[in-house]
């Protein structure tokens, strides 16, 4: 266990690249969960995070220690992917690409994972309204997924498709209903500092 | 890592197998530079050395035509054959068919012979490029056409009290070769400088009849070669005459008076040039003919009276001028040499564009 700070770690990766993997290790999910909650997406979570990861690497060498918690400075490269992704509704792959990390699909048992992180109780009014603005298809799994709280199994089995497609439904419906609530002003969590 | 995500698992192992790579290679000492821009600095220095060594080889290449074309065009005629003047002597590349160098060569030689008559009036030009017309099929002796402005220098100690004795035999050694003193200067009637001009021919044996005044000092003689700026000159005024003769017949054809003075116009601006470029080889043909020579004399203590320009500077305009030729000479070379890559870049552009389009078109497939 490595007993430097983030901070430290941030520094030190400048010349020894291995330590930017501790703090990896420390934030990762933390991200993850920073990302599913506001992207409600797991899929664009996933890759928001494996995104915000690669451009803190690349860009290592411009982290200036200001007093403040290295942390703060990921979760600052971590704003401004998100609000890039609330703008265009895509998710670029630009770092990955810079430091020579394949784009990754997301594995099918993280979905459910992912969206455990996710607190849905308090966006439900609003997702009911913003439900409305689906195709069909998409609302249809969304419902039987986030409102009746269905398993993929399940809801594959109702809407008479594989799994996978269903997977695909909800998530790109989660997205869509993201991108909607933002517009609204709608916020879906609090900042995390 | 200690995690249910699967995707955070792989992520952690891409990302420390690209740590690690980067901490083997920062522990090299090869210079490190970002990836995105590598590949570009390579091909583009690639490029430059490409298209240098094209220019080099293409250049050579042509000046040896060029010189194939000179010999073969003697071969024909050979008392028509005039020695190439060096024009490389001012590190200046030429361009141009050897047809028009002849030509110009041509004219050159007349001239040479008659350096009064340029200088006449504008009117007489066209008939020295008459004349040079026919010299140059006549078969005249080869004609040397290097033009080469010479001075000299000298400082002499001569013998106490002989010094208004000897100012007296400088002035006689200049009449008897055929020359004049432009100028002089004493000091205290024991020492004084003299400016001498003397035909060119004359030089050599003026710089020793001067020399047997006393005891030399220090002596120093130079030669500017100017050949290359008085051809540019020629050239200059053989496209200037023959613009001339075309507006000369232009205006026998004017039917209006605005045509008549829109030509009048052009034909004063045409004069003007052929006037300014007659006096530059007048100047050039009178520093050629004659040599300057500056003569320092001087009794043993005195002071020695020293002209304002005794001191040699080097000269940073020469050297600047060299040094903005040098630039011009390699730019040229390297435009040579992009002139026969740039359609081959073309080609290779095009394949490149159609190897992405296809790559993209499988991309799509290959994700669904």
């Amino acid at each position: 266990m490595d007993e430097r700070s983030d901070t430290e770690l941030l520094l030190a990766s400048r010349v020894e690249p291995v330590a930017f993997v501790e703090l990896y290790r420390r934030h990762a999910e933390d991200v993850l969960r920073y990302f599913a909650r506001r992207t409600l997406d797991p899929e664009a979570a996933a890759e928001l995070t494996a995104e915000t990861f690669a451009e803190a690497y690349a860009s290592r060498r411009n982290y200036r220690d200001t007093g403040a918690n290295g942390v703060a400075w990921l979760y600052g490269i971590a704003r401004h992917q998100l609000g890039r992704f609330f703008r265009t509704g895509t998710i670029d792959a630009a770092a990955r690409r810079r430091i020579g990390i394949a784009r990754e699909a997301l594995p099918a048992d993280d979905y459910e994972r992912i969206e455990e992180l996710v607190d849905l109780a308090p966006i439900r009014e609003a997702l009911a309204e913003a439900l409305e603005t689906l195709a069909d298809e998409q609302r249809d799994a969304l419902r039987l997924r986030v409102i009746d709280g269905l398993g993929y199994a399940e809801v594959a089995e109702r809407l008479g498709c594989a799994e996978a497609a269903a997977r695909q439904r909800v998530s790109r419906g989660l997205r869509r209903i993201a991108l909607v609530l933002q517009e609204r002003g709608l916020s879906l969590a609090t900042e995390v500092e | 890592m200690d995690t249910e995500f699967e995707f955070l698992r792989r992520f952690e192992s891409e990302l420390s197998m690209r740590a690690k790579a980067d901490a083997r290679r920062e522990a090299s000492p090869t210079p490190k530079y970002p990836r995105r821009w590598k590949p570009w600095v390579a091909v583009a220095a690639i490029l430059l050395v490409l298209a240098a060594g094209i220019g080099v080889l293409a250049n050579s290449g042509l000046s040896g035509s060029q010189a194939s074309m000179a010999a073969v065009g003697a071969a024909r005629n050979p008392g028509a054959f005039v020695p190439a003047p060096p024009a490389t002597n001012q590190g200046r590349l030429t361009f141009g068919s050897s047809h028009q160098n002849q030509s110009v060569r041509g004219a050159v030689g007349d001239l040479q012979g008659a350096p009064a008559d340029v200088g006449a009036t504008a009117t007489t030009a066209p008939n020295i490029q008459q004349e040079g017309a026919n010299g140059s099929s006549s078969n005249a002796a080869p004609t040397d056409l290097s033009k080469i402005i010479r001075d000299g220098q000298i400082a002499l100690t001569i013998d106490d009290g002989t010094f208004k004795a000897k100012a007296g035999t400088v002035a006689h050694i200049a009449a008897v070769n055929g020359g004049s003193i432009l100028s002089s200067s004493t000091e205290g009637g024991d020492s004084g400088s003299f400016t001498v001009r003397v035909p060119a021919a004359n030089f050599d044996k003026a710089m020793f009849q001067l020399s047997q005044l006393g005891t030399v000092d220090s002596s120093a003689s130079q030669g500017q070669d100017v050949t290359a700026q008085y051809v540019d000159l020629k050239a200059h005024m053989k496209i200037y005459l023959s613009r001339r003769k075309v507006l000369f017949g232009l205006m026998d054809k004017a039917t209006t008076i605005g045509q008549s003075l829109a030509l009048q116009n052009q034909l004063d601006q045409v004069q003007l040039k052929i006037d300014q470029i007659t006096g530059q080889i007048n100047y050039i043909n009178k520093q050629v003919a004659e040599s300057t020579i500056k003569v320092d004399l001087h009794e043993p203590g005195a002071a020695v009276a020293e002209s304002p320009d005794a001191i040699d500077n080097p000269s940073l305009g020469r050297a600047w001028d060299r040094a903005v030729q040098g630039i011009l000479n390699v730019v040229a070379v390297i435009l040579i040499g992009l002139g026969y890559l740039i359609p081959l870049l073309i080609v290779a552009g095009i394949v490149f564009l159609v190897v992405q389009l296809v790559r993209r078109r499988r991309a799509p497939a290959d994700e669904t």
